[in-house]
């Protein structure tokens, strides 16, 4: 199964106007040889296409993998505002 | 502003424990969520031991669960499978007794952490959903509230607790853990609720109408990362999940977590067991799991503030305990509080006697004697790579008749033993092992 189709299994109460992921310094994703961001992210948040480094935290799961990856820390990670974000029926 | 005894941060099982303990004894207590409601955003492989529930809330809850719907199926068989690229070789237990005083049920998080939490309301706590916790309060570098996402929504207590869950953000804040997680201290881990008729889940897992089963997966599906995968039978549906180290996704470096996921799925004897129903989801999540046991706990306690489950770093990754931990230890940091409150005393060293309780408690026993076996097993993936295919060749000869002699096919298991993997090395593996476990 695709990763598209995965998460369209979800409920999710995107915050478009505050995303809760961010990238401090596109440079240095520039620079990051590996972007473990990219593979380990469950989701599939993470796409570079060869300058930017693209975050569709609209379909994040909240697990908290990019923030331990992330050899720079170079990314701004906090939870969704209250009520927003995925929204689990089964868990 | 508003003013509770304590605040509770997160309606999970650990903050829902503490919370029904509080109220019981009459503490005025907030638990804090920041998901639309408890469960919303809670995830686990689905497992549920029914101990702490009878020590927190009575001996007869199993039936009150069963009744109030609240979990899936009471777990009366537990399997182990080692699988190769084509092999599967299986253990496993089942006993009677546990239909009778069920140990653990199956459960979908969003049904449990439901009831859990109107069961800490029905005691009298409050649930405030919706809300996250953005900081504390601070009075003379003490903490004495909370800063929530809702306006004008500071809340001053007493006393905290800290039960955010594997991310520990506020632990931090707190200045009770120095360090976040590391790579090697976590487990990422992806499942699906695969939707199924009770007849096919009934003959999946061997079981009828409401027993459960469990099946954890050790393996080549891990690519030889260290990693667990497992299927658990629910209602109407299974929970099939696969979990691996992030530092060696890291090192890997190729492939994504529900790429694994599809490789277990694909594997051709696990891809029998489920037909086509593999090809179907009803919901898909990702969750980490603190692996780093006893080494990666941070303080857990200071003034007018306590760490509970997850965040406390208090899971078994070996014997998936979790739950139990986070429920056993935010009923002792409910025990603590009251003592607190008798004596009037918040102070870091009264406190301190939360962790008194959990080491003398299963809790931090089976922590502290597990703590070099991930480590252990971290640094020698053979566990994950070498022996669930060495042990499958090996039953492979010796169940094949071809006309050999028993001699000669007890030889050559013997020499593929030592070729693949030595016999020194294996004896050294065992030494490891044992010593990880003793």
């Amino acid at each position: 199964m695709k990763i598209e189709d995965r998460l369209f299994l979800n409920r999710y109460r995107a915050d478009e106007e505050h995303p809760h992921l961010k990238i401090k310094d596109m440079d240095v994703c520039k620079n990051c040889k590996d972007k473990p961001c990219i593979n380990c992210c469950p989701a599939g948040v993470y796409q570079w296409d060869g300058e930017f480094m693209e975050v569709k935290f609209e379909g994040c799961l909240e697990c908290g993998t990019c923030r331990i990856v992330c050899p720079y820390n170079n990314i701004e990670w906090e939870y969704p505002n209250g009520n927003y974000g995925i929204l689990y029926k089964f868990g | 502003m508003i003013e509770f005894d304590v605040v509770v941060i997160g309606a999970g099982p650990a903050g829902l424990a503490a919370a029904y303990k509080l109220a019981k004894n009459n503490i005025k207590v907030a638990v804090i969520e920041k998901g639309e409601y408890p469960g919303s955003k809670n995830v686990m492989g689905g497992v549920l031991y029914v101990d702490p529930l009878r020590k927190l809330i009575s001996e007869d809850i199993a039936d009150e669960l069963i009744k109030a719907k609240a979990v899936e199926r009471n777990v009366i068989e537990q399997n182990m499978w080692f699988i190769s690229d084509d092999g599967l070789v299986k253990g496993g237990h089942r006993n009677e007794k546990w239909k009778e005083k069920p140990n653990a049920f199956t459960v979908l998080r969003a049904k449990f952490d439901s009831w859990f939490a109107n069961k800490a309301k029905e005691a009298g706590a409050l649930i405030l959903p919706k809300t996250k916790v953005e900081d504390f309060i601070w009075e003379n570098n003490v903490i004495c509230g909370v800063k929530t996402s809702r306006p004008e929504g500071d809340i001053k207590c007493k006393a905290v607790i800290i039960a955010e869950g594997v991310n520990p953000l506020l632990t931090m804040k707190a200045g009770l853990r120095k360090e976040d997680l590391s790579p090697k201290m976590a487990a990422i881990a992806v499942k699906e609720i695969i939707p199924m008729p009770k007849e096919v889940i009934n003959n999946i897992f061997g079981v009828k109408e409401s027993d459960g089963a469990t099946l954890e997966i050790i393996g080549s599906w891990s690519q030889g990362m260290m990693g667990i995968a497992f299927l658990y039978a629910n209602k109407n549906s299974i929970s099939l999940g696969a979990g691996v180290l992030i530092e060696d996704l890291m090192k890997n470096n190729k492939i994504t977590p529900y790429e694994i996921l599809d490789n277990l799925k694909n594997h051709p004897i696990i891809a029998d067991l489920l037909g086509d129903y593999r090809k179907t989801a009803n919901e898909y999540m990702a969750h980490l799991i603190p692996e780093g046991g006893y080494y990666s706990i941070p303080k857990l306690y200071g003034n007018n503030v306590l760490v509970a489950g997850d965040a406390g770093m208090l899971v078994n990754s070996i014997h998936r305990e979790g739950s139990n931990h986070a429920i056993t230890s935010g009923m002792f940091a409910a025990e603590t509080l009251i003592e607190a409150f008798e004596k009037n005393d918040f102070s870091e060293s009264f406190l301190k006697r939360y962790v008194t309780k959990l080491e003398n408690s299963f809790v931090m026993k089976d922590l502290k004697k597990y703590r070099n076996l991930t480590s252990i097993m971290e640094k020698n993936h053979q566990f994950f790579e070498v022996y669930p295919s060495l042990i499958n060749d090996s039953a492979y000869r010796f169940l094949t008749v071809d006309g050999t002699p028993k001699y000669d096919i007890q030889k050559e298991i013997f020499d593929m033993l030592r070729t693949r993997r030595g016999l020194l090395g294996i004896a050294g593996d065992a030494l490891k092992f044992w010593k990880g476990v003793r």
